[in-house]
């Protein structure tokens, strides 16, 4: 500390005896409850993510069908369209999220 | 051993492992800085302070650039959370009624002289409630904490010669409030 004077040194010793209490310390398992809380804030980002991923998808198919009946195109294009499209998104999508679940075991 | 930033850049990149050992490297500071701004009353809300700091930190990772240290950026976070606490605790900021302050004298030898002492505590700590918040922080961190000088520095962001003079400053503040209440420091 840098020199102090006379008061200063009088409030110094005054505030180490008065402030003196005991010191408190976090539980034993609070690492635990963080990472509980992380991963239960991570389930339901998950999930919201993915009922709008899924809520999204349902009204661009919707929306392409709608466009494309309208432009006179027949059922079966569209379905050779629209089919593949949704076949793959779900594919793409069941296969991330499985990942995703497997990654912080192996981690 | 990993350095920070080799832990954050594992962390963002969704490894738990690394965030848990972010979480046991900071813990304490964290806990410490959040409690030295809310004070000894509040030392369930200052855990409190620390999960949300971490779950903030996990929120955010992804947008840490590391333009500055894991640390200045964590202990900021911890500031400002614990400040909004405090703004908020305060409303019903807990106080030694007359009543605990008889009670402590009548149950203990020498009753005078402890409520006295329980008095002068009580003044005392009303007095650093009206100090700027880095100037209580550093009171507590270095008084009741017994946190070093150099901790301190870190835990606010500026240089230890800074810390001494808020230290100072605060001393010099305190002396002039108890004086004007005609509190004796000896």
């Amino acid at each position: 500390m840098t020199e102090m004077d006379p008061h200063d040194e009088e409030m110094d010793r005054f505030l180490l005896r008065s402030m003196k209490a005991p010191v408190p310390a976090l539980p034993s398992n609070f690492d635990k409850q963080v990472l509980r809380a992380v991963n239960r804030n991570s389930d339901m980002v998950e999930r919201y993510r993915r009922i709008l991923f899924i809520a999204y998808a349902v009204v661009s198919a919707v929306t392409s069908v709608v466009i494309m009946r309208s432009a006179g195109l027949d059922w079966w294009p569209i379905l050779g369209i629209v089919a593949p499209v949704t076949v793959i998104t779900a594919a793409l999508s069941t296969w991330k999220t499985k990942r995703a679940r497997v990654e912080p075991s192996e981690a | 051993m990993d350095d920070d930033s080799q832990l954050v850049a594992r962390a963002q990149t969704g490894d738990q492992k690394a965030f848990a050992e972010l979480v046991r490297r900071y813990r304490d500071r964290v806990f410490r800085l959040a409690v030295s701004i809310l004070g000894k009353e509040f030392v369930p809300e200052a855990e409190d302070v620390a999960q949300e700091v971490f779950l903030k930190i996990h929120h955010s990772l992804q947008s840490f650039r590391g333009e500055a240290q894991f640390g200045s950026w964590i202990y900021r976070i911890t500031f400002n959370h614990a400040v909004n606490v405090k703004e908020r605790a305060r409303f019903r900021s807990p106080h030694v009624e007359e009543t605990a302050l008889r009670e402590v004298a009548s149950s203990s030898p020498g009753p005078e002289k402890q409520t006295e002492a329980a008095q002068r505590d009580r003044f005392l700590e009303e007095c650093i409630q009206t100090l700027p918040e880095l100037y209580q922080s550093a009171l507590r961190q270095y008084y009741w904490l017994g946190t070093g000088i150099g901790e301190i520095a870190e835990s606010l962001d500026v240089p230890e010669n800074t810390v001494k003079s808020y230290l100072h400053r605060a001393r010099k503040l305190l002396h002039g409030m108890l004086k004007e209440r005609g509190i004796s420091c000896d």
